[in-house]
């Protein structure tokens, strides 16, 4: 049996806001649980506002979690009671929007070592070695010229790519992937998934793979849990999934997907 | 450089950016340019009338004051530089923490920027200099902090933006520091705006030290400054016109260009002014 490398166990964060002075609290995950395996791609659909990218907030520490924990590689990384730290480079994660997720003023090489900076002496100086990150780049398609460029002269494919380079360069054991094709044109996201199937294949990689695109999910994924309103409501494999989907909500979903994908 | 071939096709800025250019020229090389020491009294020439000897004309000590101007465009222009380049540097700083960190700490900075906004200008830069001690780094110093607020404040609100970045967010998942991200991610995205408002700004700090040496807190006799000279050189207006005369066009000259020159660089950043 393979190993799990991320655990999620009852999850749960609530947004307090206030409109008007009223109250508001926003359930956006209640009581999730799920766990990955050392060398899947875990699939994470619903529609937008079910809380998939507070899931990603959560995994990546940049939300604090209400009550549940997250083991990662056997270590707690996110719970209530104590201070958890945080297992940087390990867990990387590729955003949306290639045109706000890279820092206009940066070079693309600077883009690509900057999850380094941060990382012990010895990793940076193995990982940052000039032959690894020219690898790297070419592995996400693009040539050695491009390193000293700005991330304005690239198309949004193409910058999604470095984006993908920038969270493949400290290896990470597990990559978060929240939507990294919803904000690209159809032709360049077929290019760009191909390219995340490809590199995990080549690298052995664990994707969490976060998207509201059930073809793309289907095409790309070993498992999905669906979310609706925060909630998991179901996990299976692709095939049971697409084939004999057990919650009502699964069928809606799957329903509303284009004709194309029913056929296909 | 393309901005500058840019500011050269007005006509306009185009003569500002040459004036600019003989400014700086003037201000490097005064000890080179100036005719007569603008320092040393030589009471025989006493208020001397502008002439091939003295183009414009002599002081009450017999200092040449064409001497003296291009001496005082070291004093006054380097130190409304000197001052502004000090405020925009540190209020770039202040507000780009202040917007990122948020919190109490952007409470207490923002607040404080509204007690330093809440006085006119003048008066502000007036009782801070006065307080300092009368000379002219005080002085300076005075309208570093006077101009402060504006940098911080223009440097928060842009914080606050680039702060939502997707790219702030993804540098928060590399476990990098605050400072780290203000100067590497915050700062660069900022400098447009700053940079607009330091060049408006120049003319008006060369304005203010001239009026804090006129008043007797910027720079001390026998320093050639152009307030300081005015100060003393507009009780002779009426017989000796030409003491104050070349010394206030020296200011106004001054000024002018430095406005102009803001004007056409903050057309060059506007993304709306388009070509």
């Amino acid at each position: 049996m393979t190993e799990n490398i991320l655990q999620v166990s009852h999850l749960n964060k609530t947004f307090h806001f206030k409109t008007k002075n009223v109250k508001h609290a926003n359930h956006a995950v209640s009581d999730v649980s799920f766990e990955i395996k050392q060398g899947e791609v875990f699939g994470l659909v619903g529609e937008s506002g079910s809380g998939k990218s507070t899931i990603a907030n959560l995994l990546m520490n940049l939300e604090s979690v209400d009550s549940g924990q997250i083991i990662f590689n056997g270590e707690i990384i996110a719970g209530t009671d104590s201070k958890n730290t945080f297992p940087y480079g390990d867990i990387q994660i590729v955003f949306q929007d290639p045109r706000s997720s890279l820092d206009p003023r940066m070079s693309i090489r600077q883009i690509i070592e900057e999850p380094l900076k941060f990382l012990s002496q010895e990793k940076r100086s193995t990982l940052g070695s000039s032959e690894n990150i020219l690898k790297l780049i070419r592995a996400v398609g693009l040539r050695e010229e491009h390193l000293d460029r700005k991330p304005h002269q690239f198309s949004g494919g193409q910058r999604q790519r470095v984006a993908i380079a920038r969270a493949l360069v400290t290896q990470p054991k597990l990559v978060v992937l929240d939507e990294p094709t919803s904000a690209l044109d159809i032709s360049v996201q077929a290019q760009v998934i191909n390219l995340l199937k490809s590199l995990q294949k080549e690298f052995g990689l664990t994707y969490l793979f976060i998207s509201h695109n059930m073809g793309v999910v289907k095409y790309l994924c070993d498992r999905i849990g669906v979310l609706n309103l925060g909630k998991l409501v179901e996990v299976a494999t692709n095939e049971e999934i697409f084939n004999r989907p057990t919650h009502e909500y699964t069928k809606k979903l799957l329903s509303s997907v284009p004709t194309m994908f029913q056929e296909g | 450089m393309k901005a500058i071939r840019q500011l050269i096709r007005n006509p306009f800025t185009r003569g500002a950016f040459f004036s600019l250019c003989v400014i700086a020229f003037v201000g490097i090389f005064s000890p080179l340019l100036t005719p007569y020491s603008p320092t040393d009294a030589k009471p025989e020439d006493r208020l001397l009338p502008p002439g091939h000897l003295h183009y414009f004309g002599t002081d009450e000590l017999g200092r040449d004051i064409f001497s003296r101007i291009i001496a005082g465009t070291r004093v006054s222009v380097g130190i409304a530089l000197f001052a502004i380049l000090l405020s925009a540097l540190v209020g770039t700083f202040i507000g780009s923490f202040s917007g990122f960190i948020g919190r109490w700490i952007d409470q207490v900075i923002m607040r404080s920027t509204d007690v330093l906004l809440a006085f006119p200008t003048l008066v502000l830069a007036l009782a801070l200099s006065a307080a300092l001690g009368p000379s002219i780094v005080n002085a300076a110093l005075a309208i570093a902090i006077v101009k402060l607020p504006i940098y911080t404040r223009l440097a928060r609100t842009q914080a606050l933006s680039v702060s939502h970045t997707l790219f702030v967010k993804a540098a928060k998942t590399f476990g990098v520091s605050s400072p780290w991200i203000v100067r590497r991610h915050i700062v660069p995205n900022l400098l447009t705006p700053i940079i607009v408002q330091t060049s408006l700004d120049i003319g008006d700090a060369i304005l203010l030290i001239a009026t804090l040496g006129f008043l007797g807190l910027g720079a001390q006799p026998p320093t050639p400054e152009w307030g300081a000279m005015i100060s003393t050189g507009w009780n002779y207006l009426l017989d000796q016109w030409w003491y104050p005369t070349f010394t206030g066009a020296a200011i106004f000259i001054a000024v002018i260009v430095f406005n102009i020159i803001g004007d056409g660089i903050r057309d060059l950043l506007d993304p709306k002014a388009g070509e």
